[in-house]
C-alpha cells in the first residue's frame, strides 16, 4: 500500500509496475509533484491509529496542516470551522479539537485520522488495516464510518484487511493478495460464491458461516513465503491443495474468466477454461 | 585601565577558552541529538506526515524536532548547572584566574576544605536549579507531562 505513494522505507524499491492516479504514472513523476498528489489526491488512513498522530501537537492543529499545505488561498479564518466540521463528520466533538492525541482514546484516534484523511477532499482514501489496534466494538464502527462517509462524499476507498465479513459486507470489488502478488480479482459476489483460485477457495473455507451448521474451521497448511526466499515458481505451490508439476515451475500468467473482469492467477483456471473453449 | 578595555581584555582572553568549551559540548549534543532524531524519523506519525505531502524540512521542523529534543534538554540543563561552577580542567589549562573552577583546583591543592564545601554546596543548588528548569521545558515540549 506505501508503494502506491512511494513512501516505502528507504531499502524498498519499485522494481515494475505502474500507479495510474487520473492518467500520470506516480512512480514516475517528481518528488514535488507527487507531494501534491498525496493527501489531495489520495490520502492514507494508517494501521496504528495510536502512533500515526503526532504526540506534541494538537489533533485539530495536525489536520489544519493538511489544509494549508494543499489548499492555496484557503481563508485563515475558516480553518478552524473547517477543522470542526471534519471532527463532526466521524462523530468527534469540537472541544476536542485543540486536545492532544493522548487526551483522545484509541478509537477517537482513528476517527481522527478519518477526519484529516478528508481534509482536502481526495478521491481515493486507502485504510491501511484501520481496525488492527482497536477493540471488537470500535472495529465495526470504523468501516462502518468509512463507508457511510464514501457513499455521502462519493469517495472511492480501498479497504485493505483479513477480515472477510467486511469484506463482503462494504466492497464492490476484490483483490485477493497472496505474497504480493494479485491471486484473484473479482466483483464481491464472484468471490464468494464462485472463487476460482484455490487460495481464494481455501481463505473462504477458513471463515465460519453463520448460517450454516456448525464445523471445524479448515486451515491452510504451511506459512506464508518470506519475501526474500520465494518458493521456485508459483508463490501459493507450497501450500495449495491442488497443485500439479506445471504450478511448481512456473508463475501463472493472470487469466480473465468471464466478461465481468474476472481475473485469476493459476494455472488451473487457466487450462479449465481452455479445455471449454 | 578604562573599563572598556578591561572589558575587551577579558573578552579577548576568554576566546580559547570559550571555544574549547563549545567544540566539546557541540559534540557531544549533535551526537544525542542525531540518536534521537534517527528514533524519531522511524515512528509512524512521520509516515503520515510524508504521506500528507509535507517536505523533507517541514517534516524536521514541525513533527520531528520537537520530540528529538526531549533527551537533549536533560543533558544541556545538567552540563548548565555545571558551567556556574566553572569548568575545572578548562581554567587550570588557560589559568583563568578570576574563574570558579581554578579557584575549586586551586582549593583542592592547599586542602582548603569550606571553600571545596561551599563550592559543592553551589554546584548542588545549581543543577537542582537547571534540572528543574529542564523538568518545566519538559512540559512546553511534551504535552503529556504536566505539572501537578
Amino acid at each position: 500500500m506505501l508503494a502506491l505513494l512511494r513512501l516505502l522505507p528507504a531499502a524498498g524499491q519499485i522494481v515494475n509496475g505502474q500507479v495510474y492516479f487520473k492518467g500520470r504514472d506516480l512512480t514516475l513523476i517528481s518528488d514535488d509533484e507527487l507531494n501534491k498528489v498525496r493527501w489531495s489526491g489520495i490520502s492514507i488512513v494508517f494501521q496504528g491509529a495510536m502512533n500515526a498522530l503526532n504526540p506534541v501537537r494538537t489533533v485539530g492543529d495536525q489536520i489544519a496542516e493538511a489544509i494549508v499545505t494543499h489548499v492555496t488561498g484557503f481563508p485563515k479564518e475558516n480553518i478552524t470551522a473547517r477543522v470542526t466540521e471534519l471532527l463532526d463528520l466521524v462523530g468527534i466533538a469540537a472541544d476536542h479539537r485543540d486536545h492532544f492525541p493522548h487526551q483522545y482514546s484509541g478509537g477517537m484516534r482513528q476517527r481522527a485520522m478519518i477526519a484529516m484523511a478528508l481534509a482536502c477532499n481526495p478521491q481515493v482514501i486507502i485504510a491501511d488495516e484501520p481496525t488492527t489496534a482497536l477493540d471488537v466494538m470500535i472495529q465495526a464502527q470504523i468501516p462502518e464510518l468509512l463507508d457511510n462517509l464514501r457513499k455521502r462524499l462519493g469517495l472511492a476507498v480501498i479497504f485493505v484487511t483479513h477480515d472477510l465479513g467486511v469484506v463482503a459486507e462494504m466492497c464492490d470489488k476484490v483483490l485477493v493478495m497472496y505474497s504480493g502478488v494479485t491471486a484473484e480479482y473479482a466483483d464481491v459476489d464472484v468471490i464468494y460464491n464462485n472463487p476460482r483460485h484455490p487460495y481464494t477457495q481455501e481463505l473462504l473455507k477458513a471463515f465460519p458461516d453463520l448460517t450454516k451448521p456448525k464445523k471445524k474451521l479448515s486451515s491452510i497448511p504451511g506459512y506464508p513465503p518470506r519475501l526474500d526466499a520465494l518458493p521456485p515458481g508459483r508463490r501459493f505451490a507450497p501450500r495449495c491443495p491442488a497443485v500439479f508439476d506445471r504450478r511448481r515451475s512456473e508463475q501463472p500468467e493472470l487469466h480473465s474468466i468471464g466478461m465481468d473482469g474476472h481475473v485469476a492467477s493459476c494455472h488451473l483456471v487457466t487450462e479449465a477454461d481452455r479445455s471449454r473453449l | 585601565m578604562p573599563l572598556f578595555q578591561q572589558w575587551g581584555d577579558i573578552l579577548w582572553h576568554m576566546f580559547l577558552p570559550t571555544l574549547t568549551y563549545t567544540i566539546v559540548y557541540m559534540g557531544e549534543y549533535t551526537l544525542i541529538m542525531r540518536s534521537s532524531l534517527m528514533d524519531v524519523l522511524s515512528e509512524d506519525y512521520i509516515l503520515t506526515a510524508k504521506a500528507k505531502g509535507l517536505s523533507m524540512f517541514q517534516i524536521l521542523k514541525d513533527h520531528a524536532l520537537k520530540n528529538a529534543m526531549l533527551p537533549l534538554v536533560t543533558v544541556i540543563a545538567i552540563n548548565l548547572g555545571f558551567t556556574v561552577a566553572g569548568a575545572i580542567q578548562i581554567e587550570a589549562v588557560f589559568s583563568w584566574l578570576p574563574g570558579l573552577g581554578s579557584a575549586i583546583y586551586e582549593s583542592v591543592v592547599r586542602r582548603d576544605y569550606p571553600i571545596l564545601q561551599g563550592a559543592f554546596l553551589l554546584i548542588a543548588v545549581a543543577v537542582i536549579t537547571a534540572n528543574l528548569l529542564a523538568d518545566l521545558t519538559y512540559t512546553w515540549l511534551d504535552p503529556r507531562v504536566q505539572v501537578e
